[in-house]
């Protein structure tokens, strides 16, 4: 113990009570790990102990589904990031207590009524049988254990969408082209972290580091302690922006406290108190095949949540980033565009602030997607464009949170007929998002009043000579960030067709490239005929050094 | 080969040397031996209100430049290196008077520490720090902003967070103004100004230098008890705690910290919290304080406009031609147009008592320019003064030809001489951030 400069000046009086302390047996010092809990602290833990089991059991049929159905010959990022986020807790009593969802934390409150059950049913039968014990160090440890890696793989899902930035996508050029106040606070939060990827990527790397120390007796302490200030600070976040991952960061500062708990007593005595402290520790004998497994255990779960996702998050940050398309667009027409005419039906609408038709301020993404602003009331997209979509059309984070007339058509682009099939990004009824933690119900629940009409038909739309020549978009991705997810989502797509404005337009560029001339119909079947210019459009705002996607 | 015990003696050498070099660099770091101190009593503007002299003062670091410099902290870890290894100071050698020198450092840079949490802690508790966007803010693109201020403004739509941040911060000041909880106090804070030093890389938030050296000082704090904390939780080992150090602070030195504590108390959290509490009720401390003498407040289309007498047709990116006109609460109008803005980059916090001189509403963003208007009201005459110090002497002289309910006709001529004729429409402009904060994001909004 000596030699630290940092170690205070001890009085002769208690340099001989940590001499004594510091020589005695070792087994003498772990004295307390023996000692009999009071009557609070076995009660407490019989309530902990359930509560905290149900709270690390996944809760719905989906992820059970999810998880039999992986194929692990090849894996989309997405499928262990669901292993990772799921719903627990005891659900099939509804969601409510007294008919509120408590903010969403109402699965919380009943899952501590049962586990108040249990503990009664417990407390009695312990009494009965006569089987009360002095301590529960041995299952208090196996609880700790399962809360660690619970938080640890919970966390690790969540960190590696930032350390390889594609949480918060950069913004497009539609989004930088919309005005401060035409945003949600959410989308305000989101952008906020978008547009700084190095530090979306230290957050991520606090948030793994989190997770690798929680996976070790000795450091999981400071993994809590990380994770309690991270995501209380998240969970503040969530609150203040209204970013509606409350419920989930909350979760994660529920576990932590859980573990800071026993560490609290000994470093309040130690720096409040200052006082002498030998510290609370329980290690259980495991029998070797035991420990083998312990050990085979945490090497699958390392090579997995940390190798493996590593790797699938990699390519899914370089080929297929996920709330943006990953389909690349059009090259020659990518840019910011004014619009020099416009007509409807052959018949021209002038520039003005007022009308509410003309198209205004167009772009072509560096994927597959045009966007445009009218000076019109439109429905708005208020979900967070995050969860799972495999298709561009549903990777909608350009539209959600966004208003001020802006509008955003995923496009298919047949570029030897030189026309592009355009579908809004925004449908009535968004797909149910992260299916296996039980999310999205709210937003699906909510149906407009108003409803798209759409006037296209199968008929109209793209055929199959046209098939043919634009190819599927499947297959459009480069093939190392190809899954069966993919596979499976378009092909449960491939023969509907869903109600959304469409589009069918002809481009026509000008020898240098700098005008676009397109014709067509509009989403009412209106005859269109735009013509743009593409403009040099310097933004403030630097361009991030970190690029997600390949186009 | 070296023997085990010189071996030992030797370590012991290099770690008592790093010990002293530590706390004299230290003791240099939290003492307002500066460029700056002078600089923040002699600069004071006429009539500038008490917090502003007190956040002048908080903001100190030691040196000899006026800007922030890691060039500073290498001359004071120079004067530190000499220090440990030549001055001959008595109390190395007295176990008693070098525990209270260790002490007493400690004790001064936790206060040291304390008096900027307070101060930054009461600028956001009281969210004037990053106040809410104006409307020119929120009638601006995304993509002209600046990262440090897409920062701010983003903090700024929701005071209630600001005030979190900030009462963290206060909590983490009263921690480390007590020995036995400043420890904590300093780990709490040192992973929350790790966090403001990455935001400050990140967004480029100017004060790099500054947020790493608060983070400095939380780690030396911390350092004492980390040790004991360490063998506590990781090595799971039985830990000494603080000795009592009453017994080594004679009866002045003990009044002495008292009273040190009683005085950052009462000026950097009383004084400060109050006069600070005052310019937040009056929003007087970002944006200019007087009141808009036009009132007119909105944003407004522009419907005609001509230059020199040829009108121009509406087009967002004509050079010349006004896109919209904001006209703020305070005497400020900013106008969107094409004419590319030189930016203002000032992303130090300022405080100006002179409402021309307040650019926070300008700084970091291109899109519109601002101008300060000054309006008489018997000849309707609105003079604009550009704000942007880049584009100095630019304005212009108008004339409100007429006012209606919602529009407004004005005339007149630039810097240069040139006729503007320009017919102003009132927008009914509603934001999707006031509007989704009222309804929720669950409900369907068309907008």
């Amino acid at each position: 113990m000596s030699g630290t400069t940092l170690q205070p000046y001890l009085t002769p009086e208690l340099a001989a009570e940590e001499q004594a302390v510091t020589e005695a047996p070792r087994k003498e010092q772990l004295a307390n790990s023996t000692a009999k809990w009071t009557p609070f602290q076995i009660i407490a833990f019989r309530i902990a102990a359930p509560f905290f089991i149900l709270m690390s059991i996944p809760n719905t049929a989906a992820w059970y589904k999810h998880v039999v159905s992986i194929d692990w010959t090849s894996l989309h990022y997405r499928d262990l990031y669901d292993i990772a986020r799921f719903g627990s807790g005891i659900n099939f009593f509804g969601n409510r207590v007294f008919g509120s969802t408590m903010l969403g934390y109402a699965n919380w409150i009943i899952t501590l009524l049962v586990a108040i059950s249990i503990a009664v049913i417990w407390t009695l039968v312990a009494h009965f049988r006569k089987t009360k014990r002095e301590n529960y160090n041995q299952f208090y440890y196996w609880v700790q254990a399962i809360v660690r890696y619970r938080a640890a793989i919970g966390i690790i899902g969540f960190g590696f969408t930032k350390v390889l930035p594609v949480q918060m996508p950069y913004p497009s050029l539609g989004l930088l082209n919309t005005d401060f106040g035409d945003f949600t606070a959410q989308k305000i939060y989101w952008l906020s972290i978008a547009i700084v990827p190095w530090y979306q990527v230290f957050a991520g790397i606090v948030e793994l580091a989190a997770g690798v120390l929680l996976m070790f007796r000795r450091t999981a302490i400071f993994g809590a302690f990380l994770l309690f200030g991270a995501l209380a600070d998240i969970v503040y976040v969530n609150f203040a922006y209204d970013g509606g991952v409350h419920v989930y960061s909350s979760y994660f500062v529920l576990f932590a406290a859980f573990l800071l708990v026993p560490v609290f007593p000994s470093v309040y005595r130690l720096l409040i108190q200052e006082k002498f402290t030998v510290p609370y520790r329980f290690v259980p004998a495991l029998p070797k095949w035991a420990n083998n497994t312990r050990i085979i255990t945490k090497i699958i779960l390392f090579v997995v949540f940390i190798g493996v996702f590593f790797y699938l998050q990699l390519v899914n940050f370089l080929y297929d980033p996920y709330k943006q398309p990953a389909v690349s667009g059009v090259k020659e027409l990518r840019g910011n565009y004014k619009v020099e005419y416009f007509a409807l039906n052959g018949q021209e609408i002038p520039a003005s602030p007022f009308d509410s038709i003309r198209w205004q301020q167009v772009t072509f993404e560096n994927w597959s997607t045009m966007t445009f602003k009218v000076n019109k009331p439109t429905p708005l997209d208020l979900s967070n464009g995050g969860g799972d979509p495999q298709r561009d059309v549903n990777r909608s984070f350009e539209i959600t949170g966004t208003a001020g007339g802006q509008r955003a058509f995923h496009y298919e682009a047949d570029e030897e007929k030189r026309t592009l099939y355009l579908q809004d990004k925004y449908k009535d009824i968004p797909d149910i998002r992260n299916r296996t933690s039980g999310g999205g119900r709210e937003q699906a629940a909510a149906i407009p009043k108003e409803k798209t009409v759409s006037l296209w038909s199968p008929d109209d739309w793209i055929d199959v000579e046209a098939r043919k020549r634009i190819g599927d978009e499947l297959y459009k991705i480069d093939p190392r960030a190809f899954s069966t997810r993919r596979v499976r989502e378009y092909e449960a797509a491939a023969n509907k067709f869903e109600k959304r404005n469409r589009m069918i337009l002809n481009y026509t560029l000008d020898e240098d490239g700098s005008r676009v001339l397109l014709t067509g119909l509009n989403e009412n079947k209106d005859s269109i005929r735009v013509v743009l210019r593409k403009v040099d459009r310097p933004y403030v705002l630097e361009p991030s050094t970190l690029v997600a996607g390949n186009y | 080969m070296l023997s085990k015990e010189s071996l030992y003696k030797q370590s012991n050498n290099v770690q008592e040397l790093l010990l002293r070099f530590f706390l004299l660099y230290f003791l240099l770091q939290a003492l307002p031996l500066s460029v700056q101190l002078f600089q923040a009593l002699t600069n004071r503007e006429p009539g500038e209100p008490l917090f502003a002299t007190l956040f002048r003062l908080a903001r100190i670091q030691p040196g000899l430049t006026s800007a922030d410099s890691f060039l500073n902290w290498l001359l004071i870890a120079i004067l530190a290196a000499l220090g440990a290894g030549y001055l001959p100071f008595a109390f190395w050698n007295d176990p008693v008077k070098k525990q209270r020198f260790i002490y007493l450092v400690r004790t001064l840079v936790s206060y040291r520490l304390a008096a900027s949490l307070f101060v930054y802690g009461l600028l956001k508790f009281y969210p004037v720090l990053a106040p809410y966007p104006s409307l020119s803010n929120l009638n601006t693109a995304y993509g002209d902003f600046e990262r440090w201020k897409l920062f701010s403004l983003s903090l700024g739509v929701v005071p209630g967070y600001e005030s979190f941040l900030g009462a963290v911060e206060i909590a983490a000041g009263l921690l480390l103004l007590f020995r036995k909880t400043a420890g904590l106090g300093a780990l709490i804070i040192a992973v929350f100004l790790g966090n403001v030093f990455m935001s400050n890389l990140a967004y480029e938030g100017g004060e790099v230098v500054y947020s790493f050296y608060l983070l400095s000082l939380a780690l030396f704090v911390f350092a004492f008890d980390f040790v004991k904390l360490y063998n506590l939780v990781v090595l799971q080992a039985p830990a000494a705690p603080e000795t009592p150090t009453s017994g080594y602070l004679s009866g002045a030195w003990k009044k002495g910290t008292w009273i040190a504590r009683a005085l950052v108390l009462i000026v950097f959290l009383g004084l400060f919290g109050f006069t600070t509490k005052k310019a937040s009720e009056k929003n007087s401390y970002q944006f200019p304080a007087s009141e808009g003498t036009l009132g007119l407040t909105g944003v407004y289309d522009v419907e005609f406009f001509a230059v020199n007498g040829k009108a121009l047709p509406w087009d967002p990116y004509d050079p010349v031609r006004w896109k919209d006109v904001v006209i703020e609460s305070w005497p400020t109008i900013s106008i969107r147009s094409n004419k590319p803005v030189k930016v203002f980059h000032s992303n130090l916090e300022h405080f100006s008592q002179s409402d021309f001189n307040r650019t926070y509403e300008l700084e970091g963003t291109g899109g519109r320019h601002y101008y300060q208007y000054e309006y008489h009201p018997d000849k309707k005459q609105l003079q604009l003064i550009n704000k942007n110090p880049n584009h100095a002497g630019e304005g212009f002289d108008l004339v409100l030809e007429a006012i209606s309910d919602s529009t407004i006709l004005v005339k007149g001529t630039d810097e240069q001489q040139n006729q503007y004729e320009a017919l102003l429409r009132k927008k009914d402009k509603k934001y999707l951030l006031e509007v989704a904060r009222e309804t929720g994001r669950r409900q369907r909004i068309k907008l």
